[in-house]
């Protein structure tokens, strides 16, 4: 068993908002790879998954042993309310659940990208954060003033307003977010005010890193909830009157891709 | 996404159809047999203006869902990318095909079979016209 904490990316964003939602993981698949961790470790993380016109956010926390993989759904009243998909089912109102692969089982949760934080306890770093206008701004300068490089980041505390969105359809004809998440073809806009939230993501500083986790010119990649109402999805912004940050340095970044032996997939023959 | 052209029945898979040789331009045997529409090019008119025609399939007939003049994908790219340029449902069920116009000047053409798996295809209408299938 490995002592080493890693950043373990499936597919990448690039990819994803090209339209792959083919080169998907289950549950299954990412659990069996946190076996290879010591129980204890922290996971937090992002992703989302390949039910079509029903993507939703991923939300990863817990531990390598217990790991839990929060979705918020787009389809639900109000949007973006969180189950764990690894025991609870999305409620059968809204969009069925279909996922473009012939051969992934439609109810349950598939992703098509995931990037998930496995943390060593012992790299934690904590600061406090009081009334900044910009989460992220605040968290990428004091991450790019300690010198982090690959990190999972937990951010705890009380939010201001909170703009996030829900993914709803990445189309398989791609994706054009050049001119930021806009489009509500593609995405579920929320807007919050003051609550309590949790935020769950990843950060890579290297620019050569970002599509692998993100956009570009984009290190971090944050998806929270608020902790009482249990809704969430996409931070876009928060305003953060005051909340506790744990960033947890990453030795490895482990980029999987799975199922890439044919390039174009299977259709049906009849 | 990159596009590739139809893979051959032995490089995919075993067997194939025959359904798929009346001039059809999605006419891959290894992707295109089960496939929810069947995209023909009329050619052109005293005018020179073809006609990409989409028919869906399904409830045992096919039918002629979408008809796109040449001039839509000739003439300048659109301002936008993912443009629609018609949008029907597939006879037999409630499956829908849309066709998008693309900055690149390909036509996509998105369908779904009748479990709402999806097909996806791409209309490459330079040089000699041909579908493309996304690939990633």
């Amino acid at each position: 068993m490995t002592q080493r904490s890693a950043l373990m990316i499936y597919n990448t964003v690039d990819r994803l908002l090209r339209g792959d939602l083919f080169h998907t993981v289950t549950t299954a698949d990412v659990i069996e790879d946190l076996a290879a961790f010591p129980d204890d470790y922290p996971i937090v993380g992002v992703g989302t998954t390949s039910w079509m016109r029903r993507n939703g956010e991923i939300i990863a926390e817990g531990t390598a042993r217990v790991p839990k993989f929060l979705w918020a759904d787009p389809e639900s009243q109000p949007v973006g309310q969180v189950i764990d998909v690894c025991w609870q089912r999305p409620t059968p109102n809204g969009q069925a659940l279909v996922t473009p692969r012939l051969d992934d089982n439609d109810q349950e949760a598939n992703f098509p990208f995931m990037a998930l934080a496995v943390c060593n306890p012992a790299t934690a770093l904590h600061w406090q954060i009081t009334d900044a206008e910009n989460l992220h701004e605040a968290l990428i300068a004091e991450m790019t003033a300690r010198n982090v490089g690959v990190a999972g980041v937990e951010v705890r505390g009380t939010f201001g307003n909170v703009d996030t969105t829900d993914a709803y359809n990445v189309p398989l004809g791609g994706l054009d977010l050049s001119k930021g998440y806009v489009g509500d073809q593609h995405f579920r806009f929320s807007h919050y005010e003051s609550a309590e939230w949790v935020g769950r993501g990843v950060f890579t500083i290297n620019p050569s890193l970002h599509p692998f986790i993100s956009v570009a010119g984009h290190p971090l990649h944050l998806h929270g909830y608020r902790a009482e109402a249990k809704d969430g999805g996409h931070i876009v912004r928060a305003q953060v009157m005051t909340a506790e940050v744990t960033v947890w340095l990453l030795d490895d970044l482990i980029l999987r891709i799975h199922d890439v032996a044919h390039a174009v997939m299977p259709m049906k023959a009849v | 996404m990159i596009l590739l052209q139809g893979a051959t029945p032995s490089a995919l898979a075993q067997g194939g159809c025959l359904n798929v040789r009346d001039s059809r331009l999605n006419n891959s045997t290894a992707l295109d047999c089960g496939a929810p529409v069947v995209v023909y090019l009329q050619p052109g008119n005293d005018l020179g203006i073809g006609y990409l025609e989409i028919y869906g399939v399904g409830g045992g007939k096919s039918q002629l869902l979408i008809s796109i003049p040449s001039i839509t994908y000739e003439i300048a790219p659109p301002a936008r990318d993912r443009t629609l340029i018609e949008g029907a449902v597939i006879p037999g069920g409630n499956q829908s095909v849309g066709a998008y116009l693309m900055l690149d000047g390909t036509v996509l053409i998105e369908a779904a079979y009748q479990d709402g798996k999806p097909y996806v295809i791409v209309f490459d209408p330079d040089g000699s016209p041909r579908i493309l299938y996304i690939a990633f």
